[in-house]
């Protein structure tokens, strides 16, 4: 058969003839089955790439009548609402690459909307999102104290990342900070640090509804009361000097032998209150950032937030909830703990034998 | 215009006959048969009341015939979840009506995407890890829904990477999955809010130590979140104790809150008041020492308000919500392949709501005032 003739449209037989294997892997590696090694995908993956192949949407239509009884049109679009640049910002870039690949997954088309002085404000995200037939919305980690949002909520399905200072009641998603506090209270603990003291951004305490605190707090309450140090709860100001000299006066005053804090910057932080680190006091760091040396401290995956939010999305689109959910339910991702030169063994002479 | 099917030949109910019968449109019908948003829930009440009534079922030979199209592919998709259960757990089946509501829940999320659901009762009948996980591979089933375990089982042995799987309640089980809960850490919370509303001062948690470690201490950090804002006068110690024979946890009970001046309990443990019998005039009284009569000289409020007791005040649970929620959160895994267990497990909480009930009257403040 002539093949130039028949060929209007690149399909997965050409992929799979481009990177020497079955069409059926072509079809299982681009749902990214586990059969498939991932050499063997991302292979695939550039094949398709190279040859311009994207899914026939009429076949897809008809596989997709034949399994689900029903016939689904273009993927639906989802809404990706941010209020500040993300690109500098690594943590909220994280959140957005985990719902962004699983958005691709799942079949929807996750579509990146700033709401912010220059860009959209509530009024014409609104007609924008209703001229795109645009229901699904993720509201991803909007900082207090920054553009916010009123839409009538009653049209969309709504999933939160953080953002729990504002409107509206809705399901969300966040790390677990109250675990993540537990989780670095306790490595401090077992290094041999006694007064341990709490140290948080207020306005990030007021978006996630103070679940440092309260971590802080069930932890607290089972070592000794002479080793309770009241948590501080700094606001939110231009100047990091001023915040330095802040928290350097808290551990002075209440002789703070290890500060948990959810800001980076903590180290630097201490450092420049003319404190020294580990020496004088240590530190531990909430929100650690994969890569980062020098600084223990619990590493959230914000990835797996993203990924959880879409995830949450789809279920509610699917079902075709819409609104304020009376009973909005709270999702919290686990961290991990790693281990840093800004908090070392109190009693290495113990430790080692 | 319409022709009338002849009489005696009999013919199958469509979607145009519901329409006909409640004045919509078939569209109507079908976008209502889907819970599409754009269908007033009044209209679609209307429209599903209709669909009983004429007894209007899917085409069975449409139907048929897409199974049959399915079918053939059906040894690879067909993504049949398993909802595990404890044996020692069975109890929970009856009584307090907790797990029908979870499951009720789940097949709610699940029915409508066919997913078929069976139950298995790991330690009934010989059912051991290992013989179920056979049945498990051999089926095909590659979703799992672990149900409420005790605290006695600490840990199952399945081959967990073949497996997507989500916890509900149940944190101290091995390995960590993701896990959706009841908000025992908000119950806690609004159950404090409202009893102080009510003008009550003396609040007392009591609660069982392993419940705590189960939940992950999530009562106690909610009532530790409520009385760092109250003053320290009103602030009551908690009381954990050991899960032993009701008429001893309920004397602990009795003696800490003579101890504490508790004027309200709050625990989502109500075993003795299947003690005694409640009455409307005289409330309950335990048979503890010192006896103590509720509400008269204690109100209780409880954390898991039980649907067949409506004089017990306090949160109620939505064992329900719990249920549709791990069956959506386990769908996605599912279908994206999640298998094993995550580096980074989860955790969804699902709110409660209070229930007023005789056991929490309102507290008259100038009375309270002057003792």
């Amino acid at each position: 058969m002539p093949i130039a003739e028949r060929q209007s449209r690149v399909t997965i037989k050409d992929v799979a003839q481009l990177a020497g294997v079955h069409f059926t892997t072509v079809s299982l590696a681009l749902r990214h089955h586990p059969s498939i090694p991932s050499a063997t995908r991302e292979r695939i993956e550039e094949a398709a790439r190279q040859i311009g192949y994207t899914p026939n949407p009429i076949f897809g239509a008809l596989t997709h009548f034949r399994v689900h009884g029903c016939v689904r049109a273009t993927p639906p679009r989802v809404a990706y609402l941010v209020n500040r640049e993300i690109d500098n910002v690594p943590h909220a870039k994280a959140f957005w690459e985990g719902a962004r690949s699983q958005a691709e997954i799942l079949g929807y088309d996750l579509e990146l909307i700033s709401v912010r002085e220059g860009y959209h404000d509530s009024k014409s995200l609104a007609r924008y999102l209703k001229a795109q037939k645009i229901s699904g919305i993720i509201i991803a980690g909007f900082k207090p104290g920054l553009s916010e949002l009123k839409l009538d909520w009653k049209d969309y399905a709504v999933v939160k990342i953080q953002s729990l200072h504002m409107e509206p009641e809705a399901t969300s998603v966040s790390n677990d900070q109250r675990q993540d506090v537990r989780i670095a209270f306790r490595e401090m603990l077992s290094r041999g640090y006694r007064r341990i003291g709490l140290a948080v951004g207020e306005t990030d305490e007021r978006s996630s509804e103070y679940r440092h605190t309260a971590g802080y707090l069930i932890e607290r309450a089972s070592v000794p009361a002479r080793d309770h140090v009241p948590q501080l709860l700094f606001p939110m100001i231009e100047d990091y000097q001023e915040i330095g000299q802040m928290i350097g006066r808290w551990v002075r005053k209440h002789k703070v032998e290890a500060v948990l804090c959810n800001w980076l910057s903590i180290r630097e932080l201490l450092v420049n209150s003319g404190l020294s680190v580990p020496d004088e006091v240590a530190c531990a760091c909430l929100c650690l950032l994969e890569g980062t040396t020098g600084l223990a401290g619990v590493i959230p995956n914000l990835n797996m937030v993203g990924t959880k939010a879409v995830s949450l999305l789809t279920s509610q689109l699917k079902q075709g909830t819409r609104g304020v959910s009376v009973f909005a339910s709270s999702t919290y991702v686990r961290s991990r703990w790693q281990d840093g030169a800004s908090a070392p063994w109190k009693n290495l002479a113990v430790v080692s034998p | 215009m319409m022709r009338r099917p002849n009489i005696g030949l009999k013919k199958y109910p469509t979607m145009n006959d519901v329409a006909f019968a409640v004045g919509v449109h078939p569209t109507t019908v079908s976008l209502a048969l889907r819970s599409h948003p754009s269908i007033p829930l009044a209209t679609r009440t209307r429209i599903l009341n209709a669909v009983r009534e004429i007894g209007y079922i899917r085409d069975p030979l449409l139907d048929a015939f897409n199974y049959h199209r399915c079918s053939k592919h059906a040894a690879k998709r067909s993504a049949s979840i398993a909802f595990v259960a404890d044996a020692n757990s069975a109890s929970l089946f009856e009584g307090l009506a907790y797990h029908p509501l979870v499951y009720e829940g789940v097949r709610a999320v699940a029915d409508p995407q066919h997913l078929s659901l069976e139950i298995f009762q790991l330690g009934a009948n010989g059912l051991t890890p290992s013989r179920l996980n056979t049945i498990l591979t051999s089926r095909g089933i590659t979703g799992i829904l672990l149900s409420t375990f005790t605290l006695s089982t600490e840990d199952i042995v399945l081959d967990w990477e073949n497996f997507s799987t989500v916890k509900i309640e149940s944190h101290h089980l091995l390995p960590q999955m993701d896990v959706v809960s009841n908000d025992q850490c908000q119950a806690a919370r609004l159950c404090m809010c409202k009893l102080r509303q009510l003008g009550y001062r003396r609040i007392g948690l009591a609660t069982a130590l392993d419940d705590e470690s189960r939940l992950q201490d999530n009562f106690s950090t909610g009532v530790l979140v409520e009385q760092a804002e109250m003053p320290a006068s009103e602030c009551v110690p908690p009381l954990l104790f050991e899960r032993t024979d009701v008429a001893e946890i309920s004397s602990h009970i009795a003696a800490w809150v003579k101890e504490n001046k508790v004027d309200v309990i709050m625990t989502n443990w109500s075993e003795f008041f299947r003690q005694a019998a409640w009455s409307t005039a005289e409330g309950i009284r335990l048979p503890t020492n010192p006896p103590l009569n509720i509400p008269r000289d204690v109100a209780f409020a409880s954390l898991d308000a039980p649907a067949d007791q409506p004089h017990i005040a306090g949160i109620v649970q939505n064992h329900r919500l719990v249920g549709m929620r791990a069956m959506e959160h386990l769908e996605v895994l599912v279908k994206t392949y999640q298998r094993g267990a995550p580096a980074n497990p989860s955790g969804t909480y699902v709110p409660g709501y209070w229930r007023d009930g005789a056991t929490v009257p309102r507290k008259a403040s100038r009375r309270k005032a002057r003792v």
